[in-house]
């Protein structure tokens, strides 16, 4: 566990860490709640997709500071750390540790805002619906942009990214608003699904970007 | 003289698609520096990534030190005597100094702070007198990268360096400083370190290239200690009415209006007798000329 934390720890610049674990996090969740206080109106519904766009965008766009197309043909990874025994263990516990960090502060955010809009009671399918959804959509559109060595490539792919991920968030909303009898089935079942996908995007980015570092070792770039 | 061999490799062999690498045997000396000469393509890099280990696709055997097989290869054992630099991506371009100062103490257990930063420090890596930390690798100079490469590998207490082209990118006054590094480590060793480098510029590595290995086309065309190829191969400079005699004994020829230059293998010169010739001791730079024009695609 230490080795894979100084190992993402190692793959951050101080201005990833001052951007991303800190500014960001910061920025986003006091101009929410500002927001919320502005309009005065239902701070878990538009105050939370705001937050929601603002750190899928920050998430897949600082990644280039990151990772910075680790997987893609041009870059193929580093030879550094295919000369050391323990240069594949780093990659992948800086790749796993990034998603831990994803998820808890995604998760730690919502929560705050959920209560704040709530005024402390939150809604736990609600709470985790947001989570899993915006949790899984980001960490997807990172690993598309672990593909991409281009700035352009992957300013391009975070707008549309954001962007759709705030439509989404738009359909959970209108969902959840609905009144009917079978509604709290359908959230139930939302919830079953995000919690799959986002297993299985974690797992599957990991492997993924791996395969393709590792093909580096090799002809076939996989 | 008996000899102790760094890396021992049979049967090598690998295959792309307009390319195949075939090395039947090589064998680098334990305790000097030994230069891998080629022109461009003729797979220096393909073979210094195979005894690396970052390209693992190949047939044949490998033997390090005479202790670890290509089966050990992955081993941290190794991996921790053997340090390397390359012109690919070493570092990845966004990494800052400070990170590659990180990653290298959680990969390299024998990676010393202090010494990458004496380094850094008497390589000039930064302009100024402090390390600047927070400088990518993207805003580096190649000669710059390569100085920072070296900086890290001297830093860890290794056995062999495999360098790929690491006089390239470097001025003349920092080539003059990698060799005398080069010098350095493998006397401090005390015939333990060893270092195998590929280089184009064969002039300014020879001064400190003990052993020469010159690759054409996939194959070492030629190998040995440069004072016994210096003994093999004789340059020979003689008159404009000779050159066609001469053409036909001569290992390489060059003519020019006034007469011909060339190499000629010491067991033929016995065939030059009767020809105006002087005979003078040819540079390793000649020597390889000469091997690789023979073994080339490159009409001359």
């Amino acid at each position: 566990m230490r080795f894979a934390a100084k190992s993402y720890l190692a793959f951050t610049s101080f201005r990833y860490r001052l951007l991303m674990f800190l500014l960001v996090p910061t920025g986003a969740f006091a101009g929410t709640l500002a927001y919320g206080e502005l309009l005065g109106s239902s701070l878990q519904q538009s105050g939370l997709l705001l937050f929601m766009f603002v750190w899928s965008y920050a998430e897949t766009f600082s990644d280039y500071w990151l990772f910075s197309g680790i997987a893609s043909a041009k870059t193929h990874g580093s030879e550094m750390l295919r000369t050391s025994e323990r240069g594949m263990a780093m990659m992948r516990s800086g790749l796993i540790m990034d998603q831990v960090r994803r998820l808890v502060y995604m998760a730690a955010g919502t929560a705050v805002l959920i209560i704040a809009g709530q005024n402390g009671v939150p809604d736990f399918p609600e709470f985790l619906e947001f989570v899993l959804f915006y949790y899984t959509w980001t960490t997807g559109m990172v690993w598309i942009s672990r593909f991409l060595s281009s700035y352009t490539g992957i300013r391009i792919l975070t707008a549309y990214s954001a962007g759709m991920g705030v439509a989404g968030g738009v359909i959970l909303t209108v969902i959840n608003m609905g009144q009917e009898p079978g509604i709290a089935a359908i959230r139930a079942g939302i919830i079953c699904v995000f919690a799959l996908l986002a297993v299985l995007v974690s797992v599957c980015s990991v492997l993924h970007v791996m395969k393709r570092v590792k093909g580096g070792y090799y002809d076939s770039k996989n | 003289m008996e000899l102790d061999f760094c890396i021992r490799a049979e049967g090598i062999k690998k295959k792309f698609k307009n390319f195949r690498l075939d090395i039947p045997q090589l064998d680098i000396p334990k305790g000097y520096a030994t230069a891998l000469i080629g022109e461009n393509g003729a797979g220096k890099t393909t073979l210094l990534n195979i005894l690396t280990g970052i390209r693992l696709d190949y047939e044949g055997k490998l033997d390090y030190f005479g202790t670890y097989t290509d089966k050990d290869r992955e081993s941290g054992k190794l991996k921790e005597q053997i340090g390397y630099t390359g012109p690919g991506n070493y570092y990845l371009p966004h990494w800052t100094i400070r990170q590659i100062e990180k990653i290298s103490e959680l990969l390299f257990d024998n990676f010393q702070k202090e010494r990458f930063k004496q380094w850094c420090s008497e390589l000039a890596v930064f302009s100024g007198e402090e390390i600047e930390w927070k400088k990518k690798v993207r805003e580096l100079s190649d000669g710059t990268r390569m100085k920072l490469m070296l900086a890290g590998v001297l830093a860890r207490d290794t056995k062999l360096l495999l360098l790929d082209e690491p006089a390239s990118p470097l001025d003349p006054l920092m080539r003059d400083k990698l060799c005398s590094m080069i010098r350095d480590y493998i006397l401090d060793g005390n015939g333990e370190k060893s270092v195998f480098f590929s280089t184009h510029n064969i002039s300014d590595m020879e001064n400190v290239t003990d052993y020469a290995i010159i690759m054409e086309r996939g194959k070492i065309a030629e190998a040995g200690f440069v004072e016994d190829l210096k003994e093999k191969y004789l340059l020979i400079k003689g008159e404009r009415e000779d050159i066609e005699a001469a053409g036909k004994i001569l290992y390489s020829i060059t003519t020019s209006p006034y007469g011909f230059e060339g190499i000629c293998l010491a067991d033929r010169m016995e065939q030059l007798s009767g020809m105006n010739v002087s005979v003078e001791v040819p540079s390793l730079f000649q020597i390889s000329v000469a091997v690789m024009k023979e073994n080339s695609r490159i009409q001359m």
